[in-house]
């Protein structure tokens, strides 16, 4: 079988998964094995490009909901929006050229995959927060929130670690930790929303509907920071 | 221990511990860095002069403010937010609610912030980068006192180059440079930049100077310990 195939594939599970949650996790593996077919043929991580990164970002959102599989089973709605979500990023994954040149030497060490890697971990966790901020946001049930929560400080977490792998292999690919270009402000301007969204959550009055309503809002800035700003100026992230 | 405070020192010292000055100031630097993206955007030459040679603190003192006026405006809210968070970890362990990991984790990520903008402080005021082409062969003297040797240069698909640094004719190290292989000698990071084999053997290579670095990576390795406990407490609790 193609292993472009395996790609295509999950999009009829994405979209099978607003009618039936297990559907998602069907999609997911699909997508696994056609970056893992994707990694054996390329001889590398495939990282590169919206194509592989959007792929990466549709498996995770659905690898990750097995975590909240009990809202899942509870809340339909939530199940179908990530659905929607996995579904659209895999179609505008399909939309774009794969990568398939050789790597550049500055991308070939572990700190670049681990750093694209943890990055779109954590956007799929903060994906998954503002669903479930909008499942909150119609249904009120407080549990939501507080899963809500639990995502983003995982996705917060992961995003921290993404930070720091590439400083790392920013100071080993071109002596600095640090490069001032418009994606580095971003993902400062990332990481400061989600850090003021944990510290309004523990101010009074910031639980319920305000918390949820700012989870959601900062996937927004995710969807910028990772697509708005390569269309929109020019950094050191265009390779 | 019980402090005294007046009126004034003790709702001076309210404000800056309060958990809402912090919530201001990291919207506020939100705002700022946003703006400053666009700055950014509009004006290419920024990112040139801003990721440069010299030190980021010359090109702030000596540019345009229509240009800097932003990243001032950047350090001016983050002194604040560091002097709010030095202000609520004292208070919070000061006041010792809850148990010890639920105390400690909070001010942990807190001290790896700290260290992270000293670091960036140190970078600001010290961190400088030289670039040049060395032909195989020759010798490069360096401003920081000591001789750069280029021995042998390779292309292809990864392309290396050996290099010498050597002090009045004595070879003080050795080393191998390749793209994210660097080689580090008295706090200057030697880099591959490019190689060329026409018209002759030479490779380009950067001289980089980053005083910050190991205070950030000490910030990032307190901010990842605090951020594990924190987060494997709060899922617990939540």
């Amino acid at each position: 079988m193609s292993p472009a195939l395996l790609a295509w594939a999950a999009l009829p599970f994405y979209l099978a998964a607003i009618a039936k949650r297990r559907f998602l996790y069907a999609g997911c593996l699909a997508q696994a094995a056609y970056l893992l077919s994707r990694g054996i043929k390329l001889g590398r991580v495939p990282l590169i490009g919206p194509h592989d990164t959007l792929i990466l970002l549709a498996a995770s959102l659905a690898g990750f909901s097995a975590f909240f599989n009990e809202t899942m089973r509870r809340e339909k709605v939530f199940g179908i929006l990530l659905g929607a979500m996995a579904f659209l990023f895999s179609v505008f994954a399909m939309l774009a050229r794969p990568f398939e040149g050789a790597l550049p030497p500055v991308l070939s060490t572990y700190w670049f995959e681990l750093h694209v890697g943890l990055s779109f971990f954590s956007y799929a966790l903060f994906g998954i927060g503002a669903a479930l901020g909008v499942v909150y946001l119609r249904e009120g049930d407080a549990a939501l929130e507080k899963s809500q929560y639990r995502s983003i400080l995982s996705g917060y977490l992961l995003f921290s670690l993404a930070m720091i792998a590439g400083g790392v292999w920013a100071y080993l690919a071109w002596g600095t930790y640090w490069l001032w270009t418009p994606k580095e402000l971003w993902t400062s301007i990332l990481w400061l929303y989600y850090s003021l969204y944990l510290h309004l959550r523990l101010r009074p009055g910031w639980h319920g509907k305000k918390a949820a309503m700012a989870g959601a809002i900062g996937f927004l800035v995710v969807l910028f920071t990772y697509l708005g700003v390569g269309l929109l100026m020019k950094s050191s992230h265009t390779f | 221990m019980e402090f005294s405070f007046s009126k004034g020192r003790k709702a001076l010292w309210e404000a800056l511990t309060s958990q809402g000055l912090a919530v201001w100031l990291i919207g506020l630097e939100t705002a700022v860095l946003l703006v400053g993206s666009v700055i950014m955007a509009q004006n290419r030459e920024v990112t040139g002069a801003m990721s440069g040679g010299p030190p980021l603190f010359l090109w702030l003192t000596s540019g345009p403010l229509v240009l800097t006026w932003w990243l001032w405006a950047a350090i001016l809210v983050l002194a604040l937010l560091a002097i709010n968070t030095i202000c609520c970890s004292v208070e919070s362990v000061r006041r010792k609610k809850g148990g010890l990991v639920t105390l400690l984790a909070p001010q942990v990520i807190h001290a790896g912030f700290l260290l992270i903008l000293v670091a960036h402080l140190m970078s600001t005021l010290g961190a400088s980068k030289l670039t040049g082409e060395l032909p195989e062969g020759a010798l490069a003297r360096l401003p920081s006192g000591f001789d750069l040797f280029l021995a042998k240069v390779e292309s292809g698909t990864r392309p290396n180059a050996e290099v010498e640094l050597l002090s009045q004719g004595i070879v003080l190290k050795r080393g191998a440079l390749a793209p994210n292989h660097p080689v580090f000698f008295r706090g200057y990071g030697f880099y591959l930049q490019d190689v060329t084999m026409q018209p002759f053997p030479a490779a380009v290579i950067e001289v980089s100077l980053e005083p910050g670095a190991p205070w950030a990576l000490l910030g990032a390795v307190f901010f990842t310990a605090g951020a594990v406990l924190l987060a494997l407490l709060k899922t617990r609790q939540e």
